[in-house]
């Protein structure tokens, strides 16, 4: 038996400034936030990650 | 083709994006393994002959959208993106170089189980896909971080809507551009709605591609505007 799996190359390109990609695993929304290394640091990026999760936890708040 | 192991090895493949999409690296990951597991077995080529070839895509789609079809769709997108701003203008750390660069890096991004069923919720409760409700909440970010309340992001769609071309190779991915509208500090439920109707719109005229849409687009630079883009994973497991 012989399988092939997908792995990551550790290679990373960014086509755009910011890039989420979200997909629904096991009840889970998880994915990546991709970014221009020329652009952000990391931190910055982290911490637009955090506004994104705030967001959405205001969302749910606010709608319910 | 590098060894690793007696029975493990590590096959490197690099292709230019022009002649793949994420869609193709599962079809071509599948088939690989299928190849592999026959003739390992001795047995002939599994996997049923192709009913066309993506020349033949190409050629369909350059007939059928022409005439009325594409001055349609030409005429929304031209509506739909009139004196949209050129550029998101995020606070970056660094200024933006004069020639592109491509160097990128990522940051995982996960929310548990309550978060996402509470947001599968409420995209229920108003008739929206989790797609359009996390677009909302990160169009609301950008929005807030540039002090724009008219941004675009450019959300990619697999464009295999047919069974002839799901087993096919090659560049059919399409990007979308939808145009948010956040002014007049909407609350939740509105700006829900205004990314519904605005995804549903683009994704009628989702036929056009892109490139066509920027040639439309002449305000715009080589990357027309849309520096931010979200997407929901593709996946063939999952269709």
């Amino acid at each position: 038996m012989i399988e092939s799996t997908e792995i990551d190359a550790g290679y990373d390109t960014a086509k755009w400034d910011l890039e989420l990609h979200l997909n629904e695993v096991d009840e889970e929304i998880v994915g990546t936030l991709g970014y221009s290394t020329v652009l952000f640091d990391r931190s910055t990026v982290k911490r637009y990650a955090g506004y994104l999760r705030a967001m959405l936890q205001a969302m749910v708040v606010d709608v319910e | 083709m590098v060894q690793l192991d007696t029975d493990e090895y590590f096959f490197v493949i690099n292709q230019h994006p022009i002649v793949s999409d994420g869609w193709s690296l599962a079809v071509m990951n599948r088939e690989l393994s299928a190849l592999n597991s026959a003739y390992s077995n001795g047995d002939p080529n599994p996997l049923p002959p192709l009913s066309i070839q993506f020349a033949d895509y190409a050629a369909w789609q350059h007939q059928w959208l022409s005439g009325d079809r594409f001055e349609t769709h030409s005429l929304y997108w031209r509506t739909n993106l009139a004196d949209a701003p050129v550029l998101l203008d995020l606070p970056t750390d660094r200024p933006r170089p004069a020639i592109q660069s491509f160097t990128g890096d990522r940051l995982p991004i996960r929310l548990d189980v309550q978060l996402t069923s509470a947001l599968n919720h409420i995209s229920q409760e108003h008739g929206v896909t989790q797609l359009m409700t996390v677009l909302t909440a990160w169009s609301s970010v950008l929005s807030r971080l540039s002090g724009q309340d008219d941004i675009i992001i450019g959300t990619p769609t697999v464009n295999r809507g047919h069974h002839q071309i799901e087993a096919l190779l090659g560049f059919f991915v399409n990007t979308l551009a939808l145009r948010i509208d956040l002014s007049g500090e909407p609350t939740v439920r509105q700006l829900l709605e205004r990314v519904r109707k605005s995804t549903l719109g683009a994704q009628a005229h989702q036929d056009l591609p892109f490139e066509k849409v920027v040639d439309i687009d002449c305000s715009t630079s080589s990357q027309p505007g849309l520096y931010t883009n979200l997407s929901s994973d593709v996946c063939l497991t999952e269709q």
